[in-house]
């Protein structure tokens, strides 16, 4: 099995499903122009292998997803790149009020197979184009939200993504587009929906996802060093979002943190928690915990910018007073 | 490191205590062992020995001080060291090292925010914020050195390294309003391994009971020292602080002695049959090294009359009768501090063989001080035997949540009556102690026959 970057798994998602549906097509800004592939280089090269499928588009978000609704509604499946989330905002009445409602309000006679891919995440690109709004697009009913940390799982996830009937909004983390990890030759899905333990252990439960899975398990790292093991379920799918995993765990440990990046307040973190309290209510020895990122504008520093967001420090920091009955 | 001293809890029923006088003067020396304060409870004065060495830093309850268990009387330091900051305290001044026999200057530690922030409101920087995440520090009691007190993330660090010398003490707090402050786990294994939660001091922030607690409680090793253990011998002759086990005893059967309606009800059962069937199944039984006592033959006998008499495999709820689906026998086994209750789960189902191999495991572990999780606890209904101190009979103290308890004499050559003469039989007094709230003395009578009517003919035991 080879190791390949997440936006390779990505690149290989969209071409072997491109080869295999001709009715799979991808739109975004400079994705051909720009470089060869987006901002981020994920479609480099396949303008050439799919002529005419891949094009770019005016720099409008509102249209690109509009463009995709329509295409979508008649029967194609494109996959629409917004070069950043950041972006998304301009397209918001189309996500909320178009491609998650129309299956709904024509009473299932019309779908909405498209894909809405998108980096969320940082890199010295301040307040405006440093967002993260999982927990936004996770609380639209109608819409279906993955947010892989692997290159298999991107890969595994993006295949169904485009292969589902509803809309998908995609998450891709800027800092995981260079992560390695094994990815099989050979076809594989992963279905949407169905979260996953990354590291087997017995002491704490830790509840996350995305760019904070990799920062949990370098965390976890240090903590086995010390003899802690935290029993880690990476969501994978945020919407719709499977907790059985979690639930199952925290029935064996008793104890719970959710780590996010996002926005602590209203975020997918009391989110997690609440629903696991709901379920698991007698299982609690202590209350379920969160680590989440700072609730300000982003700072353009990069030293302020590295004390906004969480990193492995930070959750090893919730596990040790978690273990110390400190919450 | 500074080392706190509390008021020690002499007994379970001591909720504060008096400061008679203090033995040392603050910043005066004192070495670990030293009687350093007398302490009056309402029964007696004891001495309070220090427990760590250093300097006697700080006195914080004056003599004639009525204190609550727990609360922190003064503390034992090194001499210059700086102080965490005690509760109600205002900020003292900077520390300087003294020589003086003078209580020394105490150090600043950060004080509590109280003249900047509105509240409700801390007025911290983000940074501050994240650091005060980070080191697990309550912004609240965090004072600001920035623009209108704002708290900069140098304070957050300042206070979180002058805090953590408080943690040596394990932090007991017994809530003031008295509700027992739990963890849900917690609660959920206090019920199944029947523990009184009030009984068990928590580790957790403000005192709360966490499950590693209750398992403490339960295995009868408490997870931090009883705060007795610390207190020098008392003065007075014999007095001897309560064991965690009689503790437990003295709550128990007080609540059982005060809280249910006993009645009592005594048969006579005539054993030679079951002595003799005993005999020939240890016969057969002796290959595999395994005894069949005559207790086990009651609790098999209990266990089905049980099944037989629903109604007293059952506990008072208040305002209902709740009967249990299944029958667990409780067997009282003595210790050399008191006694514990064992628990031979669905005794109706097993068979003697198996219910003696269990009864002996159990009987070990708990002598042993190693019982497990469901060795003990969960039962429906206890046994108490006494047979083998060659009592004759006796009442035992019904068990809650139990509806009644067996206590069994000693199997005796008795003349009896029989077909109008005179004949030896062993015989065995067993008497129910009943909960009259659950069931009356006919319905007794009639569960009491019936332990006595299987007993007498025995091979309904086996079969």
């Amino acid at each position: 099995m080879a190791e390949i970057t997440y936006r390779e798994a990505l690149k290989r998602a969209l071409r072997e499903e491109l080869a295999r549906d001709p009715e799979v097509v991808v739109w975004g800004e400079d994705i051909v122009a720009y470089g060869g592939g987006g901002a981020y280089a994920v479609t480099a090269g396949l303008a050439k292998e799919f002529p005419g499928r891949i094009r770019d588009t005016p720099i409008a978000e509102e249209a690109i997803v509009g463009v995709g609704i329509g295409a979508a509604m008649g029967g194609m499946r494109p996959v629409v790149e917004l070069m950043t989330i950041n972006f998304a905002l301009v397209a918001w009445d189309q996500i909320v009020n178009h491609a998650a409602k129309q299956h709904h309000m024509f009473n299932g006679t019309i779908n909405v197979p498209m894909v809405m891919r998108s980096p969320a995440g940082f890199g010295r690109t301040a307040a405006t184009h440093s967002q993260n709004f999982d927990a936004w697009l996770a609380s639209i009913p109608g819409l279906k939200v993955a947010a892989p940390a692997t290159p298999y799982d991107a890969k595994g996830l993006l295949k169904t993504a485009i292969r589902d009937n509803d809309p998908v909004f995609f998450i891709e983390h800027l800092a995981l587009y260079g992560t390695r990890g094994e990815v099989p030759d050979e076809e594989y899905l992963i279905p949407l929906g169905v979260s996953e333990r990354k590291h087997a252990g017995k002491d704490v439960t830790i509840v996350t996802w995305g760019r904070m899975l990799v920062e949990t398990l370098k965390a976890v790292k240090t903590l086995s060093a010390e003899g802690i093991e935290p029993d880690v379920i990476d969501l994978r799918t945020l919407r719709p979002m499977d907790l059985s995993l979690a639930i199952e765990s925290l029935k064996k440990t008793n104890r719970a943190i959710v780590v996010e990046e996002g926005w602590r307040s209203v975020g997918l973190g009391a989110e997690v928690a609440a629903s696991l309290q709901e379920q698991a209510f007698n299982y609690l020895d202590a209350p379920v915990a969160r680590v989440a990122g700072l609730e300000v504008p982003m700072p353009y520093a990069r030293n302020l910018e590295h004390a906004t967001l969480p990193f492995a420090d930070d959750v090893v920091a919730a596990v040790h007073a978690m273990m110390a009955n400190k919450y | 490191m500074a080392t706190e001293i509390t008021m020690p809890q002499m007994g379970f029923d001591m909720t504060e205590g008096v400061i008679a006088n203090w033995l040392k003067a603050e910043g005066e020396p004192v070495n670990k062992g030293e009687a350093i304060a007398e302490i009056e409870t309402d029964k007696t004065t004891i001495q309070i020995e220090a427990f760590g060495s250093g300097v006697l830093r700080r006195i914080l309850a004056q003599a004639g001080a009525k204190v609550p268990v727990g609360d922190v009387i003064g503390i034992i330091g090194e001499p210059g060291e700086a102080l965490p900051p005690v509760k109600g305290e205002s900020a003292a001044p900077a520390a300087t090292p003294s020589t003086s026999t003078a209580a020394p200057p105490v150090a600043a530690a950060p004080a509590p925010a109280t003249e900047t922030a509105p509240v409700g409101m801390v007025n911290a920087t983000p940074v501050a914020q994240r650091a005060a995440q980070k080191l697990g520090v309550d912004l609240t009691s965090v004072k600001g050195t920035g623009p209108e007190g704002q708290i900069r993330k140098e304070d957050v660090e300042a206070f979180a390294a002058a805090v953590p010398k408080l943690e040596a003490a394990p932090a007991q707090v017994t809530p003031a309003s008295g509700r027992v402050i739990a963890t849900p786990y917690a609660k959920k294994i206090a019920t199944e391994q029947n523990v009184d939660l009030r009984e068990v001091k928590g580790s957790g922030p403000e005192g709360r009971i966490v499950a590693a607690d209750v398992q403490a409680y339960a295995s009868h090793a408490p997870s931090q020292p009883v705060v007795a253990q610390r207190v020098a011998a008392a003065p007075t002759a014999g007095r001897k602080p309560l064991t965690r086990i009689r503790q437990t005893i003295a709550q128990r059967m007080t609540q059982s002695k005060t809280t249910v309606p006993h009645f009592y009800i005594t048969v006579q059962v005539e054993m030679d049959a079951a002595l003799k069937l005993r005999e020939q199944i240890n016969e057969a039984l002796k290959s595999e090294n395994i005894k069949v006592s005559v207790n086990d033959l009651i609790v098999r006998a209990t266990a089905m009359a049980l099944r037989r008499f629903p109604n007293l495999n059952a506990s008072f709820a208040g305002d209902a009768i709740e009967q249990r689906d299944q029958v667990h026998i409780g067997v009282a086994v003595a210790l050399p501090g008191g006694l514990v209750t064992v628990t031979v789960r669905d005794a109706d189902t097993k068979s003697l063989k198996q219910i003696a191999v269990e009864m002996v495991a159990l009987a070990t572990r708990a002598r042993d001080g190693k019982a497990q999780a469901g060795d003990m606890g969960g039962q429906t209904f206890t046994i108490s035997n006494l047979g083998m101190y060659g009592v004759e009979s006796f009442v035992a103290i019904v068990n809650p949540p139990d509806a009644g308890i067996l206590a069994i004499g000693a199997s005796t050559p008795t003349p009896v009556v029989r077909d109008g003469q005179m004949v030896i039989r062993n015989i065995m007094h067993v008497t129910l102690s009943g909960d009259h709230r659950v069931t009356d003395g006919a319905e007794g009578a009639q569960f009491a026959n019936e332990v006595k009517r299987i007993l007498e003919n025995p091979w309904g035991l086996v079969l």
